[in-house]
């Protein structure tokens, strides 16, 4: 029988075995919606007393910011005046905040863009799902052709890699996009520029295909945070000219497994200046040498039907 | 059918917290990333409750699936350190083989065995966290099982190989 020698062979080598996991104490009430009113914390805390009181409290944190910042959002609260230092963290006492910057000729374009930020072709709804296509490069597989549909109403999504491989799936709750983004955003962890871009374009979520007032929020983060800088103007794989704001991997960091994340990799968002619509994420080599990876989008837009 | 009430989620969070920070802990090495995978998870089932099946845990499993591969751009370094466990009866070189022989396999082979040999589901279990049906997950666990046993069997030397132990010496090497 299968399963009985599978168990067998593999038992032993089980990283978990033995390791009690304990039952921490999930703060319920304040985790009724993803948006409670500000101030109610969905708080999962450990009873577990040889954790570390900083894993609990990042941990805590993360959530806290999630939730605060979703509700802010929704509120449009999260659209500060021009000049103002917008932050993603409202630091609620006890937890550690999340680094930010102060605006200055380095990350000004960010701010800028947010504040003239224009409606995008693609931004009134004209379908059941918003829709976008982009080509993946640097992939050991080699290039994918992505297709995506993303239903806002129910958070139903899917993806076709290179006309295979259609996934349906509920990525995130209905109308929480932002919740999505800033979910991302909001982790203590995002705290380098050079994890924040690739975070805007992961291509298995919606973050290729924001509504405006996401995008605005999405530059304004972008703005504070250590270590992005705006780079003039560039052109994308596809010979776009767009708004180029880069992070590179510090030299202190570990090499990753992939090699994009190895130190001196400049990561690269290329951004309409009109709409602040991704048009492309590029990794360069260090010294900005050679593509390692891209992701070039090349269409938006709504439609009926998955496929 | 159960109404997916407080107390519902209360308890289903109480059975399957531990499980689903161990999925975590064996997939990314870490107990602080799994146990932050558990909150996203339990997030996840608290705000789909009306979505969660009768039988939980294959469910969750396919949510802490799909939450890995949405932040697979792994822009966390991934520790390579796996934490300390007691070391079986057949000793560590025989857990070390198993795991090396377990990641020359293609991930969904890695997966649906993980899935069987750790979290001990069964194969209709496991199925419904992959997405496929039973028959099918059937033949791909009798083909990775095959598939693992090959990569633990020592290579049968190729015929006129020599080996260390019958090539003897030449007079430099004695020397």
């Amino acid at each position: 029988m299968n399963v009985q020698r599978v168990r067998a062979l593999l038992g032993p080598a089980d990283p978990a075995r033995g390791i009690h996991v304990g039952v921490p104490r999930f703060d319920l009430p304040a985790a009724h919606d993803i948006t409670p009113p500000f101030g109610q914390r969905p708080v999962a805390t450990t009873v577990r007393k040889r954790l570390p009181w900083t894993v609990v409290t990042a941990a805590a944190a993360a959530v806290i910011t999630i939730v605060a910042v979703t509700f802010l959002a929704s509120r449009g609260q999260l659209a500060l005046p021009p000049g103002t230092s917008p932050t993603l963290s409202p630091s609620p006492a006890g937890s550690p905040p999340i680094p930010t910057v102060p605006l200055g000729p380095a990350n000004q374009c960010m701010a800028d863009l947010a504040r003239d930020l224009r409606p995008a072709p693609h931004d009134e709804p004209a379908g059941k799902y918003r829709y976008w296509e982009f080509t993946h490069t640097g992939r050991p597989s080699g290039p994918q052709n992505n297709q995506s549909w993303w239903n806002p109403a129910t958070g139903e999504q899917a993806n076709h890699v290179t006309g295979r491989n259609t996934n349906p799936f509920v990525f995130t709750a209905a109308g929480h996009i932002d919740a999505l983004l800033l979910r991302k955003l909001g982790k203590p962890w995002v705290e380098f520029g050079f994890i924040a871009i690739p975070a805007f374009t992961d291509p298995h979520s919606p973050m290729l295909s924001l509504p405006p007032e996401t995008r605005r929020a999405a530059l304004r983060t972008l703005a504070t945070t250590p270590g992005v800088t705006c780079a003039g103007q560039a052109q994308d794989p596809l010979g776009r000219t767009g708004l180029a704001i880069t992070a590179t991997i510090p030299s202190s960091m570990r090499p990753g497994t992939d090699k994009d994340q190895a130190p001196g990799v400049v990561k690269t968002l290329i951004l309409d200046q009109q709409t602040g619509d991704i048009l492309a994420y590029v990794a360069y080599k260090p010294g900005g040498t050679e593509v390692l990876t891209s992701i070039v989008v090349t269409a938006r837009g709504w439609r009926n039907s998955i496929g | 059918m159960r109404e997916p009430t407080e107390a519902w989620f209360r308890a289903t969070y109480a059975e399957h917290y531990p499980a689903v920070v161990r999925y975590g802990l064996r997939r990314l090495g870490s107990m602080t990333a799994a146990e932050e995978l558990a909150q996203e998870v339990f997030l996840t089932a608290w705000r789909r409750r009306a979505d969660v099946p009768g039988q939980a845990l294959p469910w969750l499993y396919g949510v802490a699936r799909r939450v890995l591969a949405n932040s697979l751009r792994r822009t966390e370094p991934v520790p390579a350190e796996l934490p300390e466990f007691a070391v079986p009866a057949g000793g560590l070189d025989e857990v070390l083989d198993v795991r090396a022989a377990l990641a020359t396999l293609s991930e969904p082979d890695q997966e649906l065995l993980r899935l069987i040999g750790w979290e001990e589901l069964s194969v209709s279990e496991a199925a419904r966290v992959l997405g496929c049906n039973r028959a099918v997950c059937a033949v791909r666990l009798h083909r990775a099982r095959k598939r693992l046993q090959a990569a633990l069997s020592p290579r049968p030397p190729i015929r006129g190989e020599r080996t260390m132990s019958t090539r003897p010496l030449s007079t430099e090497e004695a020397a």
